[in-house]
Formats: structure tokens, sequence, C-alpha cells
């Protein structure tokens, strides 16, 4: 980034228009936009300038004793360069970026999920939403590069331009998947007039910031001169909305818990939802480093493999952090500790049936305490566990130690602690 | 005019691509995206104003229906070198075989297992004019008999008219959401049915499909050019979102609008399939400014529409753009002998009466005329560029296709 894109970046944060921001949140100030906050990151490590991480260091990665998702994360940063954090960034700062960001403001105070996905951008917590590029760039630079002539100009943290440009490209894809998928049902019946407006309004927003995101990404794609790679991303473009019309849901998208679901269905499921893009950004990163398909292949196992890990992690929140997720909160109901506390104890059934249409009525409370009593939370740590091991596993066969191994190792490790 | 995408012709140089073949330069510079000027945009309420989005253009000619047309129409697939003009230059007849199956292809495309793949096909029912495929089409066959003396049609450039006919959906999807239309081409749109967040999802499935099958034509340059496109639409979107305070500028505001709307698309899917027939840059530049321009002729008939027609006419009702806060060609034309209609233009025609008072000025002015002739100066454009290649059938339908789109105004 020069100088005059930061001025404006500065311009941007400050100005009017991201007062959506600073509204909806306590005190954001452009210092924390800059870092990972979360209380958790030693702040040596959260205060160093984005422009000058670029300049390559030397960090010795020690395996970490006592894993932890925001040092693992913050350490990995440091070794491909610069954090990912600051990539979305660069849309955040075109025109269409601040225009959204003025109508933004007209939101606040309402209920609409976007809002809510906003804020996810602006604080990095816990659910890190910027890891997948930073996992991505973990697995180029350990992978190395086989074509030195594409990889001559100033490469910091041993990631070619084009794989930094994958790696922004699968966050692109991912946040705009999240805006879209925060587009709500409008229905008269179910919101009165000020709130449907609101809630149109807010949709007109989500679609227009989720296709700027999803055409910036197809021409980043373009650009890399690789119609293998668009093709593998396109594809996982398409799985994300398969994964939306997959089960059964309720009026507004929300998966419904049946019978007959299983662990097989939850896989599939979070193949397509999360699984796909990590897997095919992973295979597609060492396919632009000259890897032989074997290789390009077990990218796409790792990256599936941690995905998943990675989903079950977040599956079990609800039931493992009740500071973030009190008792009563909503909890997807096709999350893995449900769908394994209901192969044993099918009275979740009739609590889901009591909600009628709309999951939202749900006993959150009722389904929080029969899961936390049953196998299911247990069952659950097991499965984070094996994809986590899975994608040790692929990790330790095909790749050589290094620093960027270790930080992979210690991001999969954050996620096994259970 | 507009001279939006001009510049895009900063060059490269000339390559010997070879015939049908697939591979393709690399690390040729990449399209620059026309216009990145800086502009500031009037956030007048975008509240219910946001929309309008590439509706469907509205296409003269009743004849376009994909019911089966007499077979004569079809033109040889054999070699023919200097077919002579004859009553097959009509470029709905000339390219009903390509397009009769074009549909089927594309619904073939979306296969699903889920609800998905009946959402994502709906539009592709045939009900379409099918306007871009059908410009591609043409373009395809004539700059191949102009360079190779042969009118087939590769693979490829038919996976880019289908990709043409995708990405207008896909937009069309979305479009409907954002201007809350619960009606498209005489039938309940996607939103209507299926709900807002099933739209979405289904244009964005649309759209990743289409990406998909672009890439596996493998060509790096077809797949920038194309791009591009989708950056244009979005870019077009929020350019509707405000209006330019100065007034002077506010017609290139609007005729850059109108090329990333509309025009944008038809003129990048004949660049691609101009560099997809082996062309040089040159003749890339007539493919891509035949699009530019007939794209642009047909946004502004479709813009004075709106001030002509009755409901019955073109199924929607007078004054629809201005009741959705865009100021199109007319209107803007009128403002220059009232300037009345600028505080109006600033404040969306959201103040009771606007609506009806524009459009009696624009009657009064002669705002209508000025946007027909602005739209046959973009018609000449189109056929002298397009006079520069080979006259063969399809090169004269599609200046026959010139005539149709000024059709309502005769």
């Amino acid at each position: 980034m020069s100088v005059g894109v930061l001025s404006r970046c500065v311009l941007v944060v400050r100005g009017g228009s991201s007062r959506w921001w600073a509204s909806t949140t306590t005190n954001v100030t452009q210092q924390q936009l800059f870092q990972q906050t979360d209380g958790h990151t030693p702040l040596h490590l959260q205060t160093t300038p984005p422009i000058l991480s670029s300049v390559r260091r030397v960090y010795s990665t020690v395996p970490q004793k006592k894993p932890d998702w925001n040092r693992a994360v913050s350490d990995a940063e440091k070794i491909v360069g610069y954090p990912t954090s600051y990539l979305t960034l660069r849309s955040l700062l075109s025109d269409e970026m601040s225009n959204i960001a003025v109508h933004m403001r007209k939101l606040v105070g309402s209920s609409h999920p976007l809002l809510k996905t906003a804020k996810r951008l602006i604080y990095n917590g816990r659910t890190n939403m910027q890891t997948r590029g930073l996992i991505v760039l973990l697995i180029s630079k350990a992978a190395g590069h086989l074509n030195p002539e594409e990889f001559e100009q100033d490469q910091p943290g041993g990631v070619s331009l084009s794989q930094r440009s994958l790696a922004e490209i699968t966050e692109m894809i991912h946040t705009a998947h999240l805006i879209h998928k925060g587009v709500v049902n409008l229905s008269p019946t179910v919101f009165d007039g000020t709130t449907f407006q609101d809630m149109e309004f807010g949709n007109k927003i989500a679609i227009l910031s989720g296709d700027y995101l999803l055409a910036n990404a197809c021409t980043g794609l373009a650009a890399l001169r690789s119609t293998k790679v668009v093709e593998l991303i396109s594809t996982a473009i398409s799985d994300f909305m398969e994964a939306e019309f997959i089960g059964e849901r309720d009026n507004q998208g929300n998966p419904i818990l049946n019978a007959d679901i299983t662990m097989n269905d939850w896989e599939e499921k979070n193949f397509l939802a999360a699984g796909s893009l990590m897997a095919k950004s992973c295979q597609a990163t060492l396919l632009l480093a000259g890897h032989s398909e074997e290789m390009q292949s077990k990218g796409f196992e790792f990256g599936k493999q941690i995905a998943l890990a990675w989903q079950a992690y977040s599956d079990l929140q609800p039931f493992t952090d009740l500071y973030r997720h009190p008792p009563g909160t909503s909890i997807d109901l096709t999350s893995a500790p449900v769908i394994l506390h209901l192969q044993r104890d099918k009275s979740l059934l009739d609590i889901v049936a009591k909600a009628g249409d709309s999951m939202e009525n749900c006993d959150f409370k009722k389904i929080h305490q029969l899961v936390m009593s049953g196998h299911g939370v247990e069952a659950a740590k097991d499965l984070c566990q094996s994809h986590a091991q899975a994608a040790l596993n692929v990790l330790h066969e095909v790749i050589d130690p290094s620093d960027a191994r270790t930080a992979l190792e210690n991001i999969i490790n954050a996620l096994r602690i259970y | 005019m507009g001279g939006t995408g001009r510049e895009e012709g900063e060059m490269r140089k000339a390559n010997n691509r070879k015939w049908n073949s697939e591979e393709s330069v690399r690390q040729r510079e990449r399209v620059r995206s026309c216009g990145h000027c800086s502009r500031r945009w009037v956030s007048t309420g975008v509240r219910g104003a946001a929309g309008g989005a590439l509706r469907q253009v509205q296409e003269p000619d009743p004849q376009a229906s994909p019911t089966p047309s007499p077979p004569e129409s079809q033109p040889s697939s054999t070699t023919t070198t200097t077919a002579t003009a004859s009553s097959t230059t009509h470029p709905f007849t000339l390219t009903e075989p390509d397009l009769h199956n074009m549909f089927e292809d594309i619904k073939k495309e979306l296969r699903s297992q889920f609800e998905l793949h009946d959402i994502a096909e709906y539009y592709f029912d045939g009900q379409g004019k099918a306007v871009r495929p059908m410009v591609t089409l043409l373009m395809s066959r004539a700059l191949n008999i102009h360079l190779h003396s042969d009118n087939r049609l590769t693979k490829a450039q038919r996976e880019v008219a289908k990709v043409a006919e995708m990405i207008h959906t896909a937009s069309l999807v979305h479009d409907d959401v954002l201007d809350a239309s619960d009606k498209r081409r005489g039938k309940p749109s996607v939103n209507c049915l299926y709900g807002q967040r099933k739209a979405v999802m289904a244009g964005d499935y649309i759209l990743s499909v289409a990406s998909t099958m672009l890439a596996r034509i493998r060509n790096e340059e077809v797949l920038v050019v194309l791009s591009q496109v989708l950056a244009d639409l979005v870019q077009g979107e929020f350019m509707q979102l405000g209006s330019k305070e100065n007034e002077n500028e506010r017609f290139a505001h609007y005729l850059k609008k109108t090329f990333k709307k509309t025009a944008s698309l038809l003129a990048y899917s004949c660049k691609a399939v101009a560099i997809l027939s082996g062309a040089d840059e040159d003749i890339q530049e007539v493919a891509f400014q035949y699009g530019r321009n007939i794209g642009i002729a047909f946004q502004l008939i479709d813009d004075r529409l709106d001030f002509v027609a009755t409901s019955s006419e073109i199924g929607k009702p007078t004054g629809a753009d201005l009741k959705m806060g865009m100021a199109t060609a007319p209107v803007l034309f009128a403002c220059e002998k009232f300037p009345e209609l600028n505080p109006m233009i600033m404040r969306r025609f959201q103040e009771p009466g606007d609506v009806q008072r524009a459009l009696e000025l624009v009657h009064q002015s002669d705002g209508l005329e000025q946007t027909v002739f602005l739209a046959r100066q973009h018609c000449q454009e189109a056929i002298k560029v397009i006079n520069s290649i080979k006259s063969s059938p399809e090169q004269k339908a599609l200046i026959t296709l010139t005539d149709k789109i000024m059709t309502p105004v005769k």
C-alpha cells in the first residue's frame, strides 16, 4: 500500500462515512481496526503498523505449549509478511464501499443481520473471519514455490503476489457469502411498517455490497491468469449456494432438525458450506506454485479437514463458551452436538416442532440444557479432534518442517483444546 | 458521446493467435476498467430509489420468441464465403437455430440436486428475448467469416453466448430483489415466489456456474474481458444510487452508468468472441464498439419508452423510472429548457407531484426527440464500425438489428 492509499484509508476509517461502525460498537478507533482486538493478544504483537510489517523479518515460531487461538493466529500472520486482516481494507477504500458505509448508517438501530456481519468484520474475535486467507498464505509458504521465474520480484513473507491475491479473494468470497446469507425474507405479515422498510433497505445494501465483493473477486481471479484456478474457486462459490439449500429450512432459511439427520449430512453440508472454499483455495495456491496434482490433492484434503475441524469447534462454542453464548441464545439446530445428541434422545424433535415455521421461536434454553446433559458435546469434541488430527497428518506427510508449518500446527492445535 | 470503454483500447502487441486454439497468451496487460475517475456521490435517499437495474431491455420485435421458425433461415453450416444479403439477414431468424437449444443447455449446466435448480432455471424458459446471445452469436459468425471465410461457430463462442445470457439473468434476479419487483416477463419474479433470500442465492449460483463455464473455455483473455462486465454491473448499480450535483457532469454520469449497466455486457461479449475467433486488436475493437454502441442505443430507447408507452404496451407504468428516482436521458435533455427540473432530480422526484410535473415538462421539451437523435447516432456509429468487416448474412443482420432497436420510434 502506498502512503496515499493509507491516508485515504485513515480518511475512510475516521471520516463520517464510517461512523456506523463507531455508533454500533462501543468505541472502535482507527488503531483498533488495524489490530486483532479481543484482549487476548499480547500488546507488543498488536502494535506493528501494517505497512512496516510487510518488511520481511525473522520470527522463530515455536510450538505453543498452551494452545491459544489468538496467539496462534497473530504469530502466524507475522510469518507470511503482513496480516490478512488488512487485505480487505483495499476494498473498503473504494468509492463503492464508502458509499455503502454512508447508507449503512441508516440501518443502525435496526435488527438487520447485515449489521452483525459488519461488526464481526471489524471485531476479529475468536471466530476470526480473516483466518481463511491466512491459512492459504501459510500453506503457500510452507509448501514453497516451484516456479522460480514467477517468484522473482519482491515477495514479502515468501508468498508470491498471485498467492497473496488468491488469499484475499478467498476472504472476499467468504465475506460476500456471509453478507448475502444475511438477506432476510420480507413479508409484511412478519414485519410492521418501519421494520419492513429497514429490512428492505438493509437487504438492498447487503445485496449490493455482496455483489461488489463477488465482482471484485472475479476480476481478481481472472487476473491470476490461470483458468484452472478460476474453475476451482467458481465451483467453490456454487458449493456455498448448494449448502444453503441442503436440508429442511424454516421461513428465514434457518436449518430445521428432522428425525433422519445423520453425521453424514453434517459432513456433506459443512463440506459445501465451509470445506469446499478452504479445500479448493489450498489446492489452487499449490497449483499456482507449480506443485504436482498429487500435492494439490493433498492441499485439498488439508483445507477440507482444517475447515471441518474448525466447523466442529465453532459448533461447540454455544456449549463450551457460556460467557459469549449464554444459554437461551439461538443455536444452529444442525450443529454437531445437537445432531449427535439427537441420535440418543429424540425428545429434541418435540421442542423443534413446537417452534412452528420459524426456528427463532425455539426454546433454545431447553435444547441447551438437554444437549449439555447428554453425550453430544463429548462426541462433538471427538469429531473436532479427529478432523484436526487428519489435517495434521496431511501436513506432516507432505510438508517439511518450517516456521509456516509450525504456525499451521499451532492453529490446528488451538482447535483441539477440548 | 459517452466515450466510456474507449480508453480500453490501450494496447498490447499484436499476437498471432491460432485459429480456434485454446492456448492464450500469458501476462498480457489487463483490460483497464473504464472510468476510475474520482466520484462523489450525492447520497440522496436511496430508500426506494436504488433500483431500475438492468431491466430487460425492451426488445421491439415480437418474432423473437423461440417458437420454431422456418428452417430455410438456417445459415448453412458449410463454408459460405461471399453469401450475398438475402431475406435471411433478419437477426432473429438467422440465430434462431443456435438459440433454439441454448436454454436447454443452460438448464443442464445449472444442475443441482436441490430446489436451487428450480429457482436458478426459472428464467431460462425461452420466454426472454435472448438479445445478448443473439448479438454474440451473430458477431461470432460474422467475424469467423471475415477472418476465416467460415461461418461455423466454435464451441467456445457458443459458451460465451450462454454465459452472456446467464450473467444477464443473474443480474435480473438480483435487480428484482433490489427493486422489489414482483413480476418479470409476465410471471411472478423469483423473489416473489421463493423469497428474497433464495433469490439472492440463486443469482449468485447462476453467476458462479457461468464463471465455471467460462473458465473451462481455457482462455485467460476471455476471462479477463468478461469479469470486467461483473465489475461494471455493480458499479452501474452504485452509480444509480446517486446523482451528480453538477448539472454538466450529470449527462456524462448517465451515459457512463448506461454503459456499465447495459452496454458493457454486449460490448465485452462481442469482444470475447472476437478474441476467440483469433481477431487482432483492431477487429476486437470493432466488436467492442459495435456492442457498446447498440447497447447504449438500446437503453436510450428503453428509457424513452418510460415516458411514452402506456402500461399495456411494455408492461410497466409510465414514469416508472421517475418513480424510482432515476433521471434518464429525456429528463436530462428537458432540463436544458426547464431548469426547474434540477431540484426535482436532486430530490429524486420524491415530493408529491414531482413525477407528474416532470412527465409534463419532458413532453413540452424536445427531450424525447433528442433522446432518439442520440440513440440514432449510436446506431450509426455501430453500423460504421461493423461495415469495416466483410459482408455476410450475419454482418448484414447486425446492421438490420440497429433498425430493430429504433423500431419503437418509427
